[in-house]
């Protein structure tokens, strides 16, 4: 066998400028960076779409979409949502922050990364052409068959989707391998896995969901588009396909989706909290093994969503009972957050503020969902506006106000400038109020036997009023967003004068400087001896911020 | 905090969790409509209703007693001096294990009351009470966009379905093209209407009146016209009204 020769050359190190220096960059923080900027673009293009629904939905008989506009944008909302926002953005701080956190210079493949990245924005454009070719994908984020069949859906949009979400999902496996291989061998000397910071821990556990699971949407994916373009059928159940495998599939990637989007929220929230109550996480251990729990249980509750399919009864027990078991693992995680509040010092930044109001959303979100998990109940309530009403709990109540919480906490150290904390408090006090009047209304619609994803409705079904104070709420959530997109604008064009550790951190992210040197840290980091290492040495003496530091 | 303190807690959450209940739920059953389930319709329906009050008697005391924790501590725990540094609780096993346990018998209780339920709202009477009343297979049939009735004798009709009062019927439910769902909130469990493979439900009614429902799996562009009307009578204008029927196409 002849040996080969490997080439062993260097990355080039030439730096470019401006633009340029932008899209050839291979540095964690700044792809964060781009990660957060994409994503939150997605979330603003996916945000419009929602009033545009909301519009739509505000009267009976609404006229202002067609029903293929509709479909449309409900099927885009969803879409953008979890595919190009709330799952890509927890790699923005992913990538920023777990680097920073674990004492490593960048993350394990920097190359890779930066390629994972720039596939984010391309499966976004690929599923967004739909839109210039005769119309987007219309069958919702789920894309059941046979509706998603060429015979129903015959616009190359549906394929231009399909496409667009196999680029996203590689971007993500390839940015799970990233994560776990840093975790796993990039950390600081004497930070054990229970020194870990807990944000790691959440993206250890999402990331290895992320690469278990993830195949298997592809797989479901793939199957319908051989189905549309090469004439197979496996979903074809006059040529022996089955329409429910499909369902399996997808769900076998969807469910534990889920948690890829709420587990990284988790972490953020058990770092804000033991910070702003100047107490450590209450059941430090506990808060890892439930996030490991989850990770396991989340692969078997994923039939929970086709209760009304017509599965042999005993399957359904079975889901049923897997589906209540994942509510302890969850419980367990708010009694403990409880108990970290629980007498604590409390300081009220916007950051703290969004922690505190995602424990109490989510814990309806939870509440809401354990309705589900009955199959009695699920039999009434089970594609209706109910289950839109828990979605949104989970993803915007948990998800969405963690990810401001993050923002908000993490922003000096990403930008070297401080949010206003006033705007912040107005942001967190309206998108609470407009959040609950958007979705608190759905658990009664549901209840009153509303269906979701339909394009209009009756005067006579007596669903009027309640959507339109939903739809109030769509509005006064915009302003609160308008008013962080204002807050952000002011403070990237202040002065730079955030210090290295602002709330008194515990975490190594807060031991450089803000924003971090492209090398991370200016010197070798001492032992960590705990999980909360910053704290420490700041009882132990040791000056973390220069003297006559602005705090915010 | 200690275990005698999470006791109090825990009593004083239950008595606020079913004042709670009173307030937050009263209104629920009046919401309006003919497809909300609350307003009962029939003996699977009033099941499933048991079944909902329940959870939401446990929810309520877990959202009043949790919920109102946190919101205590939130509020209670404010710092009031910046030097101040709070004792460092790093947790508490036997509290681990409590809301471990805790959580898990109640779950297990909520299972298991659906587990003895969940024949009965999937299959309809046992065997033994159905030959004792009269049992009526209909054959439910979804396209886009719309539903149509298959009566036993070959009778069929269009959207509207037609049923005696107190008398289970069973369905048995397919689809010609995509997936439907067929729904009739006060009258029984949602099922779906599959290509390729027929699915078995039932519904009963126990008063006489018209009672809606519609498509609740998204089938494309008139998923929002699929609606369905049940009319329920007495078994003996069942009877007249299925003579006047048109037959079922061949």
């Amino acid at each position: 066998m002849a040996a080969i020769d490997l080439p062993l050359s260097q990355p080039t190190s030439r730096r470019y400028q401006g633009v340029w220096d932008w899209i050839t960059t291979t540095d964690h923080k700044r792809i964060g960076l781009l990660y957060l900027y994409t994503t939150f673009f997605f979330f603003l293009v996916g945000g419009l779409m929602a009033l545009l629904i909301r519009t739509q939905l505000a009267q009976p008989n609404g006229d202002l979409l067609t029903a293929s506009q509709y479909n449309q944008l409900f099927t885009m909302h969803g879409t953008t949502m979890i595919f190009l926002f709330v799952v890509p953005v927890w790699s923005a701080f992913g990538n920023y922050m777990l680097p920073l956190m674990l004492g490593a210079k960048d993350m394990a493949f920097p190359r890779i990364n930066a390629f994972a990245y720039w596939l984010i924005p391309l499966g976004g454009l690929v599923m967004y052409s739909g839109f210039f070719f005769g119309g987007s994908a219309a069958d919702g984020w789920t894309g059941y068959v046979p509706l998603a069949e060429k015979l129903y859906s015959p616009q190359v949009g549906q394929d231009l989707w399909i496409l667009g979400l196999h680029i996203v999902g590689i971007a993500s496996v390839m940015g799970a391998v990233n994560f776990l291989v840093t975790i796993h061998r990039m950390r600081a000397p004497g930070m054990t896995w229970f020194r870990l910071p807990l944000f790691v821990w959440a993206m250890e556990v999402t990331s290895a969901l992320v690469l278990l699971a993830s195949p298997f949407l592809a797989a479901a994916l793939a199957m319908v588009l051989l189905d549309r373009q090469l004439g197979t059928n496996f979903f074809n159940p006059s040529h022996g396909g089955n329409v429910i495998l499909y369902q399996l599939i997808f769900w076998f990637y969807s469910h534990p989706a889920v948690y890829i989007m709420i587990l990284p929220g988790f972490g953020v929230i058990s770092e804000i909290l033991p910070v702003f109550t100047r107490k450590p996480i209450f059941g430090y251990r506990a808060m890892a093994m439930s996030m490991a729990a989850i990770g396991v249980l989340g692969f078997m509750v994923f039939a929970h969503h086709m209760f009304t399919v017509g599965l042999p009864l005993p399957v359904q027990i079975f889901f049923m009972a897997a589906t209540m078991v994942i509510a302890v693992p969850t419980g367990v995680k708010i009694f403990n957050w409880l108990g970290t509040l629980w007498g604590g010092s409390i300081r009220y930044t916007a950051a703290m503020l969004f922690a505190v109001g995602f424990l109490l959303m989510f814990l309806i979100g939870g509440l809401d969902g354990v309705f589900l998990s009955s199959l009695g109940i699920d039999y009434e309530l089970n594609g209706t506006y109910w289950v839109v009403a828990h979605i949104h709990y989970v993803l915007v109540g948990g998800s969405l106000f963690a990810l401001f919480a993050a923002l908000y906490y993490w922003w000096p150290k990403m930008f070297g400038r401080y949010l206003n904390e006033k705007l912040g408090k107005w942001h967190f006090w309206l998108l609470l109020i407009g959040f609950n009047l958007t979705f608190m209304p759905m658990h009664f619609l549901g209840i009153m036997g509303m269906p979701r994803r339909i394009a209009t409705y009756s005067a006579a079904s007596g669903w009027g009023p309640l959507n339109l104070l939903e739809t109030i709420g769509s509005y006064v959530i915009a302003v609160a967003i308008l008013i962080f997109l204002y807050n952000a604008t002011i403070s990237l064009h202040g002065p730079k004068t955030a210090v290295n550790d602002p709330w008194e951190g515990n975490t190594l992210e807060w031991y450089t400087t803000s924003p971090p040197p492209p090398h991370n840290f200016d010197g070798e980091i001492p032992e960590v001896e705990s999980n909360r290492p910053l704290r420490d040495w700041r009882l132990a003496g040791k000056e973390i911020n220069p003297p006559g530091a602005v705090l915010p | 905090m200690s275990l005698v303190c999470a006791v109090r807690l825990g009593k004083a959450a239950i008595a606020l969790g079913v004042a709670a209940l009173a307030v937050v739920a009263a209104p629920l059953p009046v919401l309006a409509g003919n497809t909300n389930f609350l307003n009962g319709g029939g003996p699977p329906v009033d099941t499933i209703d048991m079944l909902f009050w329940v959870f939401v008697a446990c929810a309520s005391v877990i959202l009043i007693g949790v919920g109102g924790a946190i919101l205590y501590a939130a509020i209670r725990f404010r710092r009031r001096d910046p030097d101040e540094m709070p004792r460092q609780i790093h947790g508490h096993n036997r509290l681990e294990l409590a809301w471990t346990i805790g959580p898990l018998v109640l779950l297990a209780a909520l299972f298991v009351l659906n587990v003895v339920n969940v024949g009965y709202l999937r299959h309809g009477p046992s065997p033994a009470s159905a030959a004792a009343r009269q049992e009526i297979h209909i054959r439910v049939i979804g396209r886009q966009f719309y539903w149509t009735f298959d009566y036993p004798g070959g009778k069929s009709s269009l959207r509207t379905l037609e049923i005696p009062v107190n008398t289970p019927i069973e369905l048995s439910t397919e689809s010609l093209d995509v997936i439907h769902g067929f729904w009739v909130p006060n009258l029984g469990a949602k099922i779906d209407a599959l290509p390729g493979i027929v699915n078995h439900a039932f519904i009963e009614a126990n008063r006489t009146g018209t009672f809606g429902g519609q498509c609740y799996e998204f089938c494309g562009l008139g998923h929002d016209q699929m609606l369905i009307t049940v009319k329920v009578v007495s078994m003996s204008q069942y009877q007249s009204y299925l003579q006047h029927l048109p037959a079922a196409p061949a």
